[in-house]
């Protein structure tokens, strides 16, 4: 997520949060106060009636239109009743409402248990026991609070409003916030993304007046300087090194190759060429060995379309010098395909190393004089190569350090070497989306390429 | 040669005038023993050398990958098969 976008969402819905919470508390609150404040006014109420009946007792006849005539002014849409001490109804209101819970309310209420509440619909139903001049009494009433309602009807919608156009606000200011602190992290994270590593730059510029960006930037450069540093100190490390050890061995080839056209032995001619080769393998892995530290390093690897069957067979003429007796048994699967299947892009001086490795591999463990290869390019998008020979086989504990520096298996016992061809082998596929492995059946051992075709 | 020359190209045009392929090698073989049948042997002894063995399909993928550079796309059939033996080179 974009920091413009976390800085929006964070301060949103913390601010946003809050005050839906608060104003859902203020409206509880509200709700509470009002059912608070009406019964009271209810309680009042009854009071009042019960002293208007004590007082006009004896005109009970005429007290009922009386009080009502006053309660149907004073409050509409309410019923009253009123219970002596027997719990036997002496008064009750003209309104026509009913109070379904009056017989419950009426025996819940005791001296112990002075007022009940409860609800029916919209309505507020209270219970009271009431002592007046020494006269004890029951009462009910069941009312419809319209004022209390009202008010609240109308801070429920203040507050709605309110909460809208607070998040509307808060919105627009997270917004132009989150624009104004993302802004030089957002401008230094482009400038980083469209810096070209591969080139010398100018240094990188954000204009800024905040102290934690001018500081990046100033780092990011200094990081920037250290590295171009490092990448010229080590070009010129490989040169140097590369040019000490090829133009010796290139000397080297050249007094070979000399020597072996003035030899008038066959035999002594065939070692020298024999040499010849090696020397020039040398030389083919010491410039393999430089082009992947150069890899490592970060320099991009030049690649070109290379077809791997040729260059296979390349490799088997090469090797046919040192190992004359040698036979290869070749193999297509399948028999007809398209040949861009057999074309990889590569760079053919590093993978051919790496089937050079494979290929001397089957020759010096073999317990034949010949091996198999099969070009399998049954699967659409892949290529694989799969080199197999008959031989010591390598354990399953083995297998586990096949690819490590160094290591040398039961079956290499005797064998010259150090340890390092299939380690060189699997770092030269992986720079090329590529990678081999190794498995065995019976005393076959099989080792297999595989390329991503694109 | 020049006509070789062209073909060689159009078999290998990334490769340029270097071009050595294997495919370049059998068609210039064939044309070269045109008047006779060449075995699967004597190709690959003469293009593969004597490190790869003759019980091999190599030479019928090479051979169907020449067919389809230069047979398939002008509906004529040059490479010749004598079953069981070679190939031969018949532009008639």
């Amino acid at each position: 997520m974009r920091i413009k976008k976390r800085i929006l969402v964070y301060v949103c819905s913390t601010v946003i949060g809050i005050t839906a919470v608060t104003f859902l508390l203020i409206y509880i609150l509200f709700y509470s106060y009002r059912e608070q404040s009406f019964r009271k006014q209810q309680q009042n109420k009854i009071r009042y009636t019960v002293q208007l009946i004590q007082k006009y007792r004896e005109q009970s006849a005429e007290i009922s239109s009386i009080l009502d005539e006053q309660d149907i002014n004073d409050f509409f849409d309410e019923k009253l009743l009123v219970y002596d001490k027997e719990k036997d109804l002496i008064f009750s209101s003209l309104d026509s409402l009913e109070i379904y819970s009056a017989r419950g309310l009426l025996h819940e209420l005791s001296p112990a248990q002075q007022s009940v509440q409860t609800g029916e619909k919209h309505y507020d139903v209270l219970g009271a026991y009431i002592e007046s001049n020494h006269q004890v009494y029951y009462a009910i009433i069941k009312a419809y609070d319209a004022f209390g309602y009202d008010k609240l009807s109308y801070l429920r919608n203040v507050l709605i409003a309110l909460f809208i156009g607070f998040s509307l606000l808060v919105i627009l200011v997270s917004l132009y916030i989150s624009s104004k602190i993302s802004k030089p992290i957002v401008l230094l994270a482009d400038n980083i993304q469209r810096y070209d590593f591969s080139s010398n730059n100018e240094p990188l510029s954000v204009k800024t007046n905040t102290y934690e960006i001018e500081h990046l930037t100033e780092r990011f450069n200094e990081l920037v300087r250290r590295t171009n540093e490092a990448f010229v100190f080590q070009k010129r490390t490989i040169d140097h090194i590369s040019h000490q050890l090829k133009t010796p061995l290139a000397v080297l080839v050249s007094e070979l190759e000399r020597i072996s056209s003035t030899a008038a032995d066959e035999g002594i001619k065939r070692e020298l060429d024999r040499q010849v080769v090696k020397a020039q393998s040398l030389g083919n892995i010491i410039t393999v060995l430089l082009e992947i530290s150069k890899v490592e390093a970060g320099q991009e690897l030049k690649k070109y379309s290379t077809r791997i069957d040729e260059m296979i067979y390349d490799i088997i003429g090469e090797l046919h010098i040192i190992y004359p007796g040698f036979n290869f048994h070749i193999k297509y699967t399948p028999q007809e395909f398209d040949e861009n299947r057999l074309e990889v892009w590569v760079n053919p001086l590093l993978v051919k190393q790496a089937f050079q490795n494979l290929l001397s591999n089957c020759i010096i463990y073999s317990s034949e004089n010949k091996g198999s290869i099969e070009m399998d390019a049954s699967q659409n998008g892949f290529l694989r190569i799969h080199i197999s020979n008959k031989g010591a086989t390598i354990t399953e504990e083995e297998q586990k350090m096949l690819f490590q520096h160094f290591f040398r298996g039961e079956n290499s016992r005797g064998q010259a070497g150090y340890g390092l061809g299939l380690v060189l082998t699997q770092k030269i596929l992986a720079v090329h989306n590529a990678d081999v492995s190794y498995n065995n059946q019976g005393d076959e051992n099989y080792f297999t390429v595989t390329f991503v075709v694109e | 040669m020049w006509s070789l020359m062209m073909i060689r190209k159009s078999i290998s045009p990334a490769a340029g005038d270097s071009a050595n392929t294997k495919e370049y090698q059998i068609l210039y073989m064939l044309i070269d023993n045109k008047d006779r049948v060449v075995s699967k042997a004597e190709l690959m002894k003469e293009i593969w050398g004597g490190n790869v063995d003759y019980n091999t399909n190599t030479i019928e993928v090479y051979i169907n990958f020449l067919r389809n550079k230069i047979d398939k796309p002008f509906g004529q059939q040059s490479i010749k098969t004598k079953v069981g033996y070679g190939y031969y080179w018949d532009i008639s």
